[in-house]
């Protein structure tokens, strides 16, 4: 929908902030100026709001719960097995999946911007992007994770992937116990966005 | 010296702050910032470093997409697409006047280039070996901090082990002064106890994917 007839519903009511004018300064200008396609950016942001999100990343992990192969192909080399399932990355990051096992547990993060892995994630929450995750989980995870409600066995080895290259991660969690008998589309409602970045088991939500 | 994006291992912040069933923006001006770097912005100009640049009160105070937006201002005036005048001049015709319109433009041919073009990568034409194989241990080098680079501070003059070889791809350093450089890239993995001595957890490692410019075999340091 454009958005004056948003303005004009809300004209009353509304005190835009500075980012808000300034936001519609820019794209105002450069549609004037023939460089941007307003009906393009429509569909990004559709797109990142409705179609691209953490359900991608559930189905890759319910698929690598119960195929072996397709688990194997997961964790060699990620952006083909995803993109198997349809959720191939336009921006040409190549994504490396990390397992959970009993031993170790992953976490992602990136400490110099932010870079998540958009395809099978969507965007990332604002707590990923905030300074003090960024600062903190590498120097101190278990501390992190607890504030998560994780507590991790001392035993555990906890590997922390500050991810800063054109690669992207994403954690292929433990399948919980007691779900033999569950579906694929059973099990991808047991995992959650957190747990695929690191900071929750599945199936604890 | 650590420049105020690069956050790995800072003091001084509190718990992580989170917000249940949060929306992936807030207000739609942020969806349209998203967009507009996604699209347009980020072909136009170096992102990162246009966000890397803005000055540190500014960058600590400011949320996520409002980093975004004074990028994409900064972005497209240094590259003469606009000018600071005429973006205060209609920011100031919505604050005054908030129900004026946006300015739509649905040419089609600019739809498709906008997505043709995203993103589009040089193929990283890269000849000679790698220098280092999984296993090896390296030190890291110690990098000036004035320009753009992907290693940060915390890792820097220290020792890991090459976990994988991931394939080449431009130094970025290089990159967003329009030079294409094809390295390897590695990831390297450190003990927490060589990153942060005494204060580190038990059990830890970092993982960090570094271009081999990054790196030094241990008898050339």
């Amino acid at each position: 929908m454009p958005d004056h007839d948003h303005d004009h519903e809300h004209d009353e009511f509304h005190d835009p902030s500075e980012s808000e004018v300034r936001a519609k300064a820019v794209e105002s200008l450069l549609a004037e100026k023939g460089l941007l396609s307003t009906d393009a950016l429509d569909d990004v942001v559709d797109r990142y709001e409705n179609d691209v999100g953490p359900m991608n990343g559930a189905r890759v992990v319910a698929r690598a719960w119960t195929d072996p192969e397709y688990k194997a192909r997961l964790l060699e080399d990620g952006g083909d097995a995803v993109e198997e399932l349809g959720f191939g990355d336009e921006h040409s990051a190549r994504l490396v999946v990390v397992e959970n096992t009993p031993d170790v547990h992953n976490v992602i993060v990136c400490t110099l911007c932010s870079c998540y892995p958009w395809s099978v994630l969507g965007l990332p929450p604002s707590w990923y992007k905030s300074d003090a995750y960024r600062a903190r989980v590498v120097k101190e995870p278990r501390a992190v994770l607890s504030e998560f409600g994780l507590e991790l066995d001392d035993s555990i080895e906890v590997r922390v992937w500050d991810s800063l290259s054109e690669l992207r991660y994403m954690v292929l969690p433990e399948r919980p116990a007691g779900t033999n008998h569950m579906t694929e589309g059973e099990l991808a409602a047991l995992v959650s966005r957190d747990a695929m970045i690191g900071v929750a088991r599945a199936g604890t939500d | 010296m650590r420049r105020v994006h690069d956050l790995g291992g800072a003091s001084g912040f509190g718990p992580i702050s989170i917000e249940e069933n949060e929306p992936v923006f807030h207000e739609a001006w942020e969806g349209r910032v998203f967009g507009m770097m996604t699209t347009i912005g980020h072909r136009s100009f170096p992102m990162r470093p246009a966000i890397e640049s803005i000055e540190p009160e500014i960058y600590l105070d400011s949320t996520y997409y409002q980093k975004w937006l004074i990028a994409l201002e900064k972005g497209f005036v240094q590259s003469g697409t606009l000018t600071d005048d005429e973006i205060r001049d209609r920011a100031e015709l919505y604050r005054r006047r908030p129900g004026t319109p946006v300015t739509r433009n649905n040419d089609p041919n600019l739809a498709r280039a906008a997505w043709e073009n995203r993103y589009s990568q040089r193929s990283p034409n890269y000849e000679g070996d790698p220098a280092f194989s999984v296993g090896d241990t390296i030190i890291t080098r110690r990098i000036a901090a004035s320009g753009h680079t992907r290693i940060p501070f915390y890792a820097q003059g220290k020792h890991g082990v090459v976990h994988a070889l991931r394939g080449v791809f431009d130094l970025l350093d290089l990159k967003v002064q329009g030079i294409f450089k094809p390295e390897p890239v590695y990831t390297v993995g450190f003990d927490a106890t060589e990153l942060w001595g005494e204060e580190a957890e038990s059990e830890q490692r970092v993982y960090i994917d570094l271009w081999e410019s990054y790196l030094l075999s241990p008898d050339e340091s």
